[in-house]
């Protein structure tokens, strides 16, 4: 069996405000674990639980099948939403430090350092001072500080936010290269539609529960729902609201959502008597869009949907407590 | 990784940094030098016993044994030399040669300057009017050996008392200046780097590899002897002197040497408090506010240290810990001190830290992780 990182039953309040209600987790080893959902859906207090920063009112964390010790949590590696590191060290020697307090001697500690700055394309910025970096260069030397010391796990809460699409595909290779040596990995995001390429499993949170969980493939492939994407962009009135209607529009073009039974043909054919569709396509709903409806919150209830685009960060934004 | 290791590693970083720092180079270097010009101005001030050149006419060696006797106790070095006549030694007080002439004989004289060695003018005066006096009363037939001891034996006693009070006063008022400034500035640092730990949210990857007490004491001991380090810049010239074989003023080095155990109590006690109050606060800029409380006491400490500590307040505040560490050293230099008020002191400075270090811990724990807004002691204790 692979070692399998287990959160059960976790609940936590503070003060009057429930963060976590009765929530589960499974990291397994191998597969690159997602635990999606807006912000202040609990992510970070699951993770700070997870890492026993915070002590949950109930629940449980084990690790290979026992209760997870503070000695195995040392081992692991974590990477919080709120960047931390000192300011005014130099970066080698501030990966090296957290090596040492890791338990490696120093040389070994600074040669794991070098070798990750290396990889996450920060080798000429070893002697720098972190506060003479950039937001992406120091979130890299981050995920550097998570894993200088070669963990088992790694946690990463929200490692791509902020992130320009390079600094995103660079930091997505180095996490899926830790999952394919056989590593356990469990990142955050409130940026579904960022990482939906990325999760294999997703776990998704809203207002302290779980509302969503399982194979990413499985759950778009369950779910009912189509979508119909074209080119173009569709007005009102273009198509009868009782075979689609718009759920989103950009640059790229307009997504709809087939209504139950609704023949797509029709509806592409509405399309294409009022406009030149050069490409399209009839698609499972995205994780944005499984998340929208799992949490049965009607994006037509925000408003100006027709009109704006919806992506998935602008709805997480301050959809939950904060 | 063991505990103490990781708080090793904690501490050596804040030493490493501080060591990086140029501000802490400046302040050592500027303590160095006021403490070596505080240990070398007053040697080179100094010239010793004023010395004054007498010439003396018509002297007996008993007048002169007196003279040397008087300068003495007025701590005066006298370098006495003869003249045959009133007018050469007059000459020779006009000329700058002497300071003093003395004239023994039918018409006691003293001669000088004008405003020159009023006190030396006025004893010799002094002296010629009994010599006058035993020479009359031998003229009228008593034996002048008699009289002569009659006379000494009738001169009044002086006793100085408090002879190095002002000193050791001196003594007090810089070792608890040097306390109290050691104190207030490292008990900021530790709390306003707990807090920009805090902010930044260093702590959260800290605290996910090693244990909060860990980083508390690891940052406290490290503050610690980076205050020290800066300390025995101000420490070392004196104590050089000491080694020397110089003269320290009364009381400096008593109050050095015996102070150690209320520093180490005092920086125990005020720097893990600091931490943890440091833990409390969301932003740097809320530290001055949120260590107010343990300011004002080091500053009434320091004002009962300065100018009541002989009285029975200091008394009692040498003992209580919260105070000890600032009053105990200057009853220590000013002598106060018995020896069961310091074990006293000491012993319930111990206990408290004992207690402090597990309270602040607690704090610390608790309020490390729990960002958004300043936290009070009593939410988190809940």
């Amino acid at each position: 069996m692979s070692p399998t990182l287990l959160a059960t039953g976790l609940r936590q309040r503070f003060g009057e405000r429930v963060v976590l209600d009765d929530v589960d987790l499974e990291v397994p080893a191998g597969r690159v674990i997602g635990l999606l959902g807006p912000n202040g859906a609990g992510k970070t207090t699951l993770m700070r639980i997870l890492f026993g920063v915070l002590a949950p009112d109930a629940g449980s964390v084990m690790w290979r099948g026992r209760v997870a010790t503070e000695a195995d949590r040392h081992s692991w590696g974590y990477m919080p939403q709120e960047r931390g590191l000192y300011r005014d060290m130099r970066v080698l020697d501030q990966l090296t430090w957290i090596a040492r307090l890791h338990g490696l001697d120093k040389v070994a500690g600074a040669r794991r350092a070098s070798g990750l700055l290396e990889r996450l394309g920060l080798g000429d910025r070893a002697k720098d001072k972190v506060q003479d970096l950039s937001g992406g260069m120091t979130q890299r030397v981050q995920l550097a500080a998570a894993m200088v010391h070669d963990p088992e796990v790694l946690v990463l809460d929200e490692p791509f936010a902020g992130l320009d699409p390079a600094a995103v595909e660079l930091l997505s290779q180095v996490t899926v290269d830790h999952v394919r040596a056989g590593g356990n990995l469990l990142f955050s995001s409130h940026q579904l539609d960022l990482v939906e390429d990325l999760c294999e499993t997703i776990t998704l949170l809203h207002h302290g529960r779980v509302v969503l969980h399982g194979d990413v493939r499985d759950l778009r492939a369950a779910s009912p729902d189509r979508y119909l994407r074209v080119d173009v962009a569709v007005e009102d009135g273009w198509v009868d609201e009782r075979q689609a209607h718009v759920t989103s529009a950009d640059a790229a073009g307009t997504r709809l959502r087939l209504q139950p039974g609704a023949d797509p043909g029709i509806v592409l054919d509405a399309v294409r008597a009022r406009a030149n569709v050069r490409d399209f396509g009839v698609e499972a709903p995205g994780l944005s869009e499984l998340f929208l409806a799992a949490t049965g919150e009607d994006p037509r209830g925000s408003g100006s949907v027709a009109a704006e685009p919806i992506r998935s960060a602008d709805l997480a934004e301050g959809s939950g407590p904060r | 990784m063991s505990g103490w290791q990781a708080v090793r590693l904690v501490a050596s970083r804040e030493l490493g940094v501080a060591l990086h720092r140029r501000v802490f180079w400046i302040v050592v270097a500027l303590l160095l030098a006021l403490s070596t010009a505080a240990v070398v101005a007053p040697a080179a001030v100094d010239r010793g016993r004023p010395k004054y050149d007498v010439v003396v006419v018509d002297g007996s060696s008993r007048l002169e044994q007196q003279l040397r006797v008087a300068a003495d106790s007025l701590e005066i070095d006298l370098h006495l030399s003869a003249a045959p006549t009133l007018e050469e030694a007059t000459g020779q007080v006009a000329d700058g040669d002497v300071d003093v002439a003395v004239i023994h004989g039918a018409r006691p004289t003293v001669v000088a300057k004008a405003g020159r060695a009023d006190t030396l003018v006025a004893t010799a005066q002094q002296i010629l009017g009994q010599q006058a006096l035993v020479d009359r009363l031998g003229a009228a037939g008593l034996d002048p050996e008699q009289v002569g001891a009659a006379l000494e034996g009738s001169a009044a006693r002086v006793v100085r008392l408090d002879k190095d009070e002002s000193s050791r006063q001196a003594s007090a008022a810089i070792v608890s200046t040097a306390l109290y400034l050691l104190l207030v500035l490292l008990m900021v640092q530790v709390a306003s780097g707990t807090a920009i730990e805090k902010a930044n949210r260093v702590s959260e990857v800290l605290l996910a590899i090693v244990r909060p007490g860990a980083l508390l004491f690891g940052k406290v001991i490290g503050v610690g002897i980076v205050g020290l380090l800066t300390l025995s810049a101000a420490v070392l010239p004196p104590l050089a002197k000491l080694a020397v074989g110089g003269d320290l003023p009364a009381g400096l080095a008593p109050a050095l040497l015996g102070s150690a155990p209320w520093l180490a109590i005092g920086m125990a006690l005020y720097l893990t408090t600091a931490g943890a109050v440091g833990a409390l606060v969301d932003r740097q800029e809320e530290v001055n506010s949120a260590v107010t409380p343990l300011t004002i006491i080091l500053v009434g400490s320091f004002f009962v240290a300065q100018s009541a500590s002989g009285t029975p307040v200091g008394r009692v505040l040498a003992i209580f810990p919260l105070t000890s560490p600032m009053v105990m050293p200057v009853r220590l230099a000013t002598g106060d001190a018995s020896v069961a008020e310091m074990v006293l002191s000491l012993a319930v400075g111990v206990v408290t830290v004992l207690l402090a270090v597990r309270m602040a811990t607690g704090i610390y724990t608790r309020a490390i992780g729990r960002t958004g807004r300043r936290l009070k002691v009593r939410e988190v204790l809940a």
